[in-house]
């Protein structure tokens, strides 16, 4: 039989494990070794290598939230994107009944097709003077996250924070990619024409067996753009007719000057 | 009492006649549908929708609710999207965006699509031919770019559409396969007007 005085040494007992076991369930506070830069740089080409070695093509489910300084809330957009290996990306936007509209970027052109107006639009870059040379690549590199920073950047790589910055030149345009412990991307910045852009790294969706971009966000000027992919699948080689934006020969075409009064009423430029 | 009430069910039998006898026979591969549909007051179907486009087949399932003159609901159970539409507005909630959003009545107008064929056939959207094996092909005879061209419906035994296929505005080649249509009586626009669960933004469609 167990006495009072004995209850209570129990109780005691079992309240200091209890303690202890709480104590060791608490967060600690645990500093990480620090990564070398050379180690973080090659954490992020064997990343991107198993990126790149997914295939030439892919397709997923998007919601896009697109915010524009000072301007009301406009609602999620779901679409299916199909991005190809170096610069295509198509966007099929859905509707309650259908296609709402399918926006394609390819090298320096862009392609929109709205079906329930029956409503085109063509633009190029060099054709109609818009800063919008490369469209299609930027596409492509901010969802597969498909930055290649050249060897001699990462021997100038610096350190911001935890992070480690590598910038460098391509095709006149300025780039700077910011990596996080993982090796992937956080952050990456650039400026084209004199017009600043970013893509944040948010997300990363481990499910396929590699890290793969879930959550993106792009902000150029004003515009703010939220990106979140899901259900992405891989091929190997690019299908390019799922590319292709068709304007039917009878639609109307939206013209330079419409675009640019829509985007006035938007107040994004 | 009884009078009055008895009065009341023999006008609305009279005037349900009377309506029945002014419908136009519309036409011959809805109007097995149409007819049990305002009948009952109430259809609802399970269906599988595939979407053929360039290089990529994508389906889905779903159900549908219709409910003369005007009431439309689709669920899909997997994604738990759904869509409300009623000659009020409407209502699309998108658990994918965690937002639900409202609809106009210029909106339902345009978004009602195919179904105002089995609700309103009186509307004359489509002319129809007559094609072997019990299907039927609807050429757009309105001048409305929302909705396809050509429709080619196919009937089940039962004189009920079993599959309807069709082009889109966009291009792409959209089958729906329907499975048993389960009749019973109205319920009400209550069934027709979503809520948003809590977290989910309400915003307008644009």
């Amino acid at each position: 039989m167990i006495g009072l005085g004995s209850s209570r040494r129990w109780a005691a007992a079992g309240c200091a494990a209890i303690l202890a076991v709480l104590s060791s369930c608490a967060p600690h506070r645990v500093s990480l070794p620090e990564v070398s830069p050379a180690s973080l740089a090659e954490r992020y080409r064997l990343a991107l290598a198993e990126r790149l070695e997914r295939g030439g093509a892919m397709e997923s489910e998007v919601v896009l939230w697109a915010e524009v300084a000072g301007q009301r809330r406009w609602p999620g957009i779901q679409a299916d994107v199909y991005a190809a290996a170096p610069d295509a990306v198509r966007l099929k936007v859905g509707s309650t009944f259908g296609t709402a509209a399918i926006l394609g970027a390819r090298g320096d052109s862009l392609r929109a097709y709205l079906p329930a107006e029956r409503l085109g639009l063509r633009l190029d870059a060099s054709r109609d003077s818009l800063p919008i040379a490369g469209v299609g690549a930027l596409a492509y590199r901010a969802l597969s996250a498909a930055w290649r920073p050249p060897a001699e950047a990462w021997q100038r790589a610096s350190r911001v924070d935890s992070l480690l910055e590598v910038d460098w030149m391509e095709e006149g345009d300025s780039l700077a990619l910011r990596v996080g412990r993982a090796g992937l991307p956080v952050q990456v910045s650039g400026v084209h024409q004199e017009v600043r852009w970013r893509a944040d790294y948010r997300g990363w969706d481990r499910s396929s067996g590699i890290a793969w971009p879930s959550w993106v966000e792009f902000t150029q000027g004003s515009l703010h753009l939220k990106c979140k992919v899901t259900r992405s699948r891989w091929q190997a080689r690019a299908d390019t007719l799922r590319l292709a934006v068709r304007i039917p020969a009878g639609a109307d075409a939206l013209t330079l000057d419409d675009l640019r009064a829509a985007l006035r009423r938007l107040g994004s430029f | 009492m009884w009078r009055g009430f008895g009065g009341r069910v023999l006008l609305a039998s009279v005037a349900t006649l009377l309506l029945t006898a002014a419908t136009p026979a519309g036409l011959v591969s809805t109007r097995g549908l149409v007819q049990r549909l305002g009948r009952a007051g109430r259809v609802t179907v399970a269906f599988r929708a595939v979407t053929r486009s360039e290089g990529g087949v994508r389906a889905r399932r779903g159900t549908l609710a219709l409910e003369p003159p005007d009431r439309v609901r689709i669920d899909f159970p997997a994604l738990g999207e759904r869509i409300a539409l009623r000659s009020d507005g409407g209502e699309w909630l998108q658990p994918a965006a965690r937002q639900m959003l409202t609809l106009t009545t210029q909106h339902v107008a345009s978004t009602m699509g195919l179904w105002r064929l089995f609700l309103n056939p009186e509307e004359g959207l489509y002319a129809e031919r007559r094609l072997p094996a019990n299907r039927f092909r609807l050429g757009l005879a309105a001048t409305e770019t929302t909705l396809p061209e050509s429709v080619t419906v196919t009937l089940a035994g039962t004189g009920l559409p079993s599959r309807i296929e069709f082009v889109s505005p966009a291009g792409d080649l959209e089958t729906y396969e329907f499975g048993a249509w389960r009749f019973g009586p109205a319920r009400g626009a209550a069934g027709f007007r979503l809520a948003a669960p809590r977290g989910y933004e309400v915003l307008p469609m644009p």
